[in-house]
């Protein structure tokens, strides 16, 4: 388990960087924080003519906060995310969904922005950005695109940038949200999820749910946003009836298609389902 | 890079993963090689301090940084604290995963772990097939001041 | 001569602990020779197959590259002898000869100056393989028309013990029965250092290191294989980095890494990565367990029949792999009273990973079954799972008690473990459920087990070849330290201080005097290695014999020395004295020295030189079942009960494992940190198999778990906290009344969950769990059928 002969390349700048990536097309990966990339090498399962190693990029070494936006650079690792007070107070849902991803050592050098281009159907990040309505920035010699996260997942492991793009920002917009949670079943903790939500909400005094956003992963290809759940809940005070149609909706409406080993898309969908009534009653509680 | 706080310089190819060039190019065998995914732990070692799993990264990347090794936390003259509590507590057997314990260990605050869950889920990173968890978490706690 | 224990059953730090806590340790993989090679292996992506040509010739392009070769080129290797007279032979060989019966079998391996530049002309290698139709499971493997894995065999069977008990048979009329079907999932040792072989041939002596749980079979074998003598070969075990039993295996690689070396006059290495891993090193259990028992309307069981069912994959492992099959029946009473047995084995190939060894070895599978049936029986009697235990377990008045398998339990705290561990669990559950009361989603249960395990066995059944002797040598040096080299080897488990405890007491001098050395055939005398929990009464047996000799000879000279009487002398702490004379003493430097230098003043007749070597074979062990299958192919028995409290969470099937009891009974115990460790670890990892673990296969034979994110060990969040008691009921037969420690954890995890995830959801009416890993989705299932459909019988797969 030894990675395949490469050619590496850790230019200083963005531009040598879409040079690279348009030089080479499909051939040349990006090289974040490697805690996937890296294991996909060493099972030779990916043999990429060049590695573009972006550490040494100023510019996607960002975390900052601009008009409310939270800006997130494309070398930005999880734990730094993680630990940053803005991230707390901007994008609560962000920093409650991290430490689910991976552990300690692989946040260490994992970035949020690598996980969203990673696109595994099962990790948490991607489903919080379709939760926030987060935009992805790509950029590549032909220019820069700004992508909504909801056009952003095609399915598993694949992403709307093209092979000369590279996705050098992801931007949280403020939220008017107040309370956030994640729930998800894994076999142990630290694996990916065999399903998941992470949602956030904001509620009357009254208590009823003024706005509410939900979003699943591991349930299906691609994270998926539960609108019609959403609609049910919006509106309502929160009452166990509510919580048990709203578990029946989930499970009917959820695009339950994603199987392994550990899980067949009955479960899936069947506990999707439940995790939808837990985070919500701890979110509305 | 630095090792150990010494100063290294070595040319290198692209693709050879850090923990084989501190095994092989460097001679430091106490970091060992479990799964080559990033899973089991057993090859952490802290880059500027921070515990990271040198079996998915590559040693091209740790230009410039500081690494440290077990060999790079262990004193010349016996063993550190939380080494000393391992071996008080039977927190090894084969002691295969342990020196990824170790390094994992050095590169956190203990106020960050403040109860025996948090502790627990620090420790899920690395996997120990013999002990059980139960001698590595008493040597954790008692190296961190804490009553079990 | 005498002398005060004063090292058994204290807590002393462990020897070997420095080294691997410094980074210090050396494992094969840290072995480093000048000019060394790393080998990389071409396997089998097919399940089975017909290999129709290989070709290395882009392989051997490849800059570096120094060898590519296949079966063709082996022409002076044998393959391994086939042992076993009534099991099928397979004649393992090095390298596929003309078919693969499993995707990982070893087809090709090619020579490069580092593993990367090994891969790359690895993935070089041109096989053309025709594809065989393949047979993923026991039923398909029994199926009329199956595909043939051996096609020189008239079906699938590579042995069949049929066993027909009529006194067994005969209790079961008109007497209530109670059956069921138990399976215990494909799961495999996975210790933290995989396999790894580094070899050496040099001046027409062959060196292998080896990751091996025993070094002197692994030379015999190499001496069966290579044109070699013995004398020839020395194999090393430098540190292992956990065996369990898969290292307990002499595996293909073992015999390719030195030919290799041999070949091309390079020292080669392989290290195993963690996918090779885990389709090349021996899987295990995969054991269905068919059984029915007759049953009193008090609750007695009266006798146990039916049949051991084990899917072997391809077979092609020595040791064989269907011993635990064997295991599992002749340990199948439990610590049960029940009479009367017929239950016979069935192993079958298939086109997956050859079964081979796993710490428990059959026991596991069988206390699974037994004890599920033992809660089922009781269900269906309207009597406490608790209740009908005490029932049915034998009591200290019963002992010696000769089990229906044969076995002879000598010794024990069978009842008082129980009720021990029935109190504790009951205490932690009530503790538990007060603390988890909020939680609407969470229902608690417990459940609670017991079993013997024996230890110390024959290793006839295993290899069709050895038996059960190891050795040990004893050797003085002049300033009175002692050398101690035994044929048993450490995989971590703590027998270099097992062992320097037991010679500082045997020898009377220091810990700090004592130096151990095993693992290497060189430096030690012949042996069979550590593995069924029988490193402490074989080493310790063998050590006592070579050290009563010494001493003998020791106090002789102390004596004369002394001018005192030889029945006089006592020894402590490197020091000799006289009985009744407090002023004399003379030390083990001054005898030592006598025997090794100054022998002008040895006493007549006594020679020169202060060492010796015995062999020691445990007394009682049987090497050959009765027709029935019953044996005591066990030294002793030790035994233990464990109670599981978990919480379902039945929302989403999680179950979690809240806490565990265990009363532990080995004897005497020698150093109770080193066998508290060892009973936690085997149950984290018997933890891991009831809730996690398992080695998967599609319906066309390819392994689906093929890396550690999908063979899930336990993590430090999933094993729970532990209370244990130890008993300590000593072997009478067994030097220092010990008994081995090493496997019994994992035993009794899966029926206690499984029993105590029933009890958490009885009030469901949920089907009775009968597999392993017993994972969400299935608890999930387990709930909804049950809110569904009521009580329905667990369908098993045996996939």
């Amino acid at each position: 388990m030894k990675p395949p002969p490469f050619k590496y390349a850790r230019p200083e700048s963005l531009d040598e960087v879409l040079g690279i990536l348009s030089e080479h097309g499909g051939e040349a990966r990006v090289l974040a924080g490697g805690q996937s990339l890296i294991p996909l090498l060493n099972f030779r399962l990916a043999r990429p003519e060049v590695l573009v190693d972006i550490a040494l990029v100023k510019e996607l070494r960002r975390l900052a906060v601009e008009r409310g936006v939270l800006r997130i650079g494309a070398a930005v690792t999880q734990n730094a995310v993680e630990r940053s007070s803005d991230v707390a107070r901007l994008c609560p849902l962000l920093k409650k969904a991290l430490p689910f991803v991976g552990h300690l050592q692989n946040r260490m050098r994992g970035t949020v922005v690598g996980s969203i281009a990673h696109a595994d159907p099962a990790a948490e990040v991607p489903a919080v950005t379709l939760a926030l309505e987060a935009t992805m920035v790509a950029r590549s010699a032909r220019g820069v695109r700004e992508i909504p996260a909801d056009r952003f997942f095609l399915g598993p492991f694949t992403t709307a940038l093209a092979q000369d793009e590279i996705l050098v920002e992801v931007r949280f917009p403020s939220s008017k949200k107040t309370r956030a949670a994640v729930a998800e079943v894994a076999p142990r903790s630290g694996d990916f999820a065999i399903a998941g939500v992470a949602g956030e909400v904001v509620t009357t005094r009254a208590g009823k749910v003024r706005d509410i956003a939900l979003a699943m992963f591991g349930v299906g290809g691609s994270p998926q946003r539960l609108h019609e759940v959403e609609a049910r809940l919006t509106g309502e005070r929160v009452t166990d009836d509510l919580l048990d149609q709203v578990a029946a909706l989930t499970r009917h409406t959820a695009q339950a298609d994603s199987e392994d080993v550990h899980a067949d898309a009955a479960y899936r969908a069947r506990v999707s389902g439940e995790l939808v009534r837990r985070a919500v009653r701890e979110m509305t509680r | 890079m630095s090792v150990n706080g010494r100063p290294i310089e070595l040319v290198l190819d692209a693709r050879k993963l850090l923990v084989d060039v501190l095994r092989e190019d460097l001679g430091l065998t106490g970091t060992h090689i479990g799964c080559e995914q990033g899973s089991c732990g057993a090859c952490t070692v802290l880059v500027d301090g921070r515990p990271v799993r040198s079996c998915i990264m590559l040693g091209v990347q740790a230009e410039g940084c500081d690494v440290t090794t077990v060999e790079g936390i262990t004193p010349e003259d016996g063993l550190n604290p939380m080494q000393q509590a391992f071996k008080d507590h039977h927190g090894l057997q084969c002691g295969f995963c342990t020196p990824g314990f170790l390094t994992t260990l050095a590169g956190v605050t203990p106020d960050a772990y403040p109860d025996e869950e948090s502790v627990r889920e620090l420790l899920s990173g690395n996997l120990c097939r013999c002990t059980g968890y139960e001698g590595i978490l008493d040597a954790v706690l008692a190296a961190w001041g804490r009553d079990r | 001569m005498t002398s005060r224990p004063s090292h058994i059953g204290a807590h002393v730090a462990r020897v070997e602990d420095d080294r691997l806590l410094s980074g210090g340790a050396r494992f094969v993989a840290d072995v480093s020779l000048p000019g060394m090679l790393d080998a990389a292996f071409y396997r089998s992506p097919l399940p089975h197959a017909l290999i129709e040509r290989v070709d290395t010739g882009e392989a051997l392009q490849v800059p570096g590259v120094a060898g590519a070769f296949t079966a063709d080129d082996m022409t002076d290797v044998s393959p391994f002898p086939d042992f076993h007279r009534t099991a099928r032979p397979v004649s393992i060989f090095p390298l596929a000869r003309g078919k693969v019966r499993y995707v990982g079998a070893p087809i090709a391996v090619v020579v490069a100056p580092d593993r990367y530049g090994a891969e790359d002309a690895r993935d070089l290698v041109s096989v053309d393989l025709e594809p065989l139709d393949p047979v993923v499971s026991v039923d398909e493997a029994l199926a009329a028309e199956a595909p043939l894995l051996y096609p020189e065999w008239p079906d699938n069977i590579v042995i069949r013990s049929a066993v027909t008990n009529p006194e067994a048979i005969a209790e079961f009329e008109g007497r209530m029965t109670v059956s069921g079907r138990y399976q215990v999932g494909r799961h495999a040792g996975v210790p933290m250092e995989t396999r790894g072989v580094a070899a050496e041939y040099r001046d027409g002596r062959l060196t292998v290191w080896t990751s091996t749980q025993f070094p002197h079979i692994a030379r015999t074998m190499l001496s069966y294989c290579l044109p070699l003598d013995e004398t020839d070969i020395r194999v090393i075990a430098p540190d292992v980095g956990g065996g369990f039993g898969v290292k307990a295996e002499f595996y293909t690689e073992e015999v390719t890494i030195p030919w290799l070396a041999m070949r091309l006059g390079r020292p080669v290495r392989w290290i195993e990565d963690r996918r090779e891993h885990l389709i090349s090193a021996c899987h295990a259990r995969d054991l269905t367990l068919d059984l029915e028992v007759a049953v009193d309307g008090d609750g007695r069981f009266r006798a146990v029949r039916g049949m051991a069912i084990q899917d072997l994959g391809a077979a092609e492992m020595y040791p064989y792999g269907f011993s635990p099959a064997f295991a599992a029946v002749s340990h199948i009473t439990g610590p049960y009273r029940i009479p009367h047995q017929s239950v016979g084995v069935i192993a079958v190939a298939t086109n997956k990973t050859p079964c081979g060894a796993y710490r428990g070895f059959g026991i596991p599978e069988a206390t699974f079954a037994t004890e599920r049936l033992m809660d089922k029986a009781a269900d269906r009697l309207g009597i406490d799972r608790r209740e009908i235990r005490r029932r049915n377990l034998i009591g200290r008045d019963d002992l010696p008690y000769r089990t229906s398998s044969g076995a002879i339990i000598d010794s024990g705290s069978h009842r008082e473990a129980f009720e021990e561990t029935v109190r504790l669990t009951s205490e932690s559950l009530d503790r538990w459920r007060a603390r988890l009361a909020g939680d609407p989603h969470l229902r608690l249960g417990s459940g609670v087990v017991s079993y013997i395990e024996g230890v110390t066995p024959s290793y006839y059944s295993t290899s069709g070849h050895w038996t059960s002797f190891d050795s040990c040598s004893v050797r003085m040096n002049p300033d009175g330290t002692a050398v101690v080299s035994v044929g048993v080897s450490t995989t971590g488990q703590g027998l270099e201080s097992m062992l320097t405890s037991l010679a500082a007491e045997a020898l009377g001098v220091g810990r700090h005097q004592v130096r151990v050395v095993m693992g290497d055939t060189d430096r030690t005398p012949y042996g069979l290695g550590s593995w069924g929990s029988r490193s402490t009464n074989v080493a310790s047996g063998a050590l006592r014999e070579a050290a009563d000799v010494v001493m003998e000879k020791a106090t002789r000279i102390a004596a004369h020395l002394m001018e005192a009487s030889p029945d006089d002398i006592s020894v402590h702490d490197g020091r000799f004295g006289v009985r009744g004379t407090p002023g004399a003493s003379v030390t083990w430097r001054d005898v030592a020295t006598v025997a090794n230098i100054r022998t002008t003043d040895l006493p007549e007749g006594v020679k020169p030189g202060m060492e010796a070597t015995a062999s020691y074979d445990p007394p009682g062990i049987e090497h050959h079942p009765d027709e029935y299958g019953r044996v005591n192919g066990c030294a002793t028995y030790t035994n233990a009960s464990h109670g599981a409290v978990v919480s379902v969470d039945v929302g989403t099937g999680k179950v979690r494992v809240l806490e565990y009891i265990v009363a532990h009974d080995c004897g005497t115990v020698i150093n109770p940190q080193i066998v508290r460790g060892q009973v936690v670890g085997g149950i984290a990892q018997g933890i891991g198999g009831a809730l996690l673990e398992k080695l998967h296969y599609d319906e066309w034979g390819n392994p689906m778990s093929t890396s550690l994110l999908d063979y899930h060990l336990p993590t430090a969040t999933e094993i729970p906290n532990m209370v244990v008691r130890h008993f300590q009921s000593p072997a009478p037969a067994m030097p220092w009344g010990a008994k081995g420690a090493g496997e019994a954890g994992i035993i009794g995890p899966a029926p206690a969950i499984a029993a105590a995830i029933e009890e958490a959801l009885s009030d469901l009416g949920v089907a009775e769990i009968t597999r392993t890993p017993i994972t969400a989705p299935h608890v999930l299932s387990l709930v909804t059928s049950s809110v569904s459909g009521g009580r329905q019988e667990d369908r098993g797969d045996h996939r």
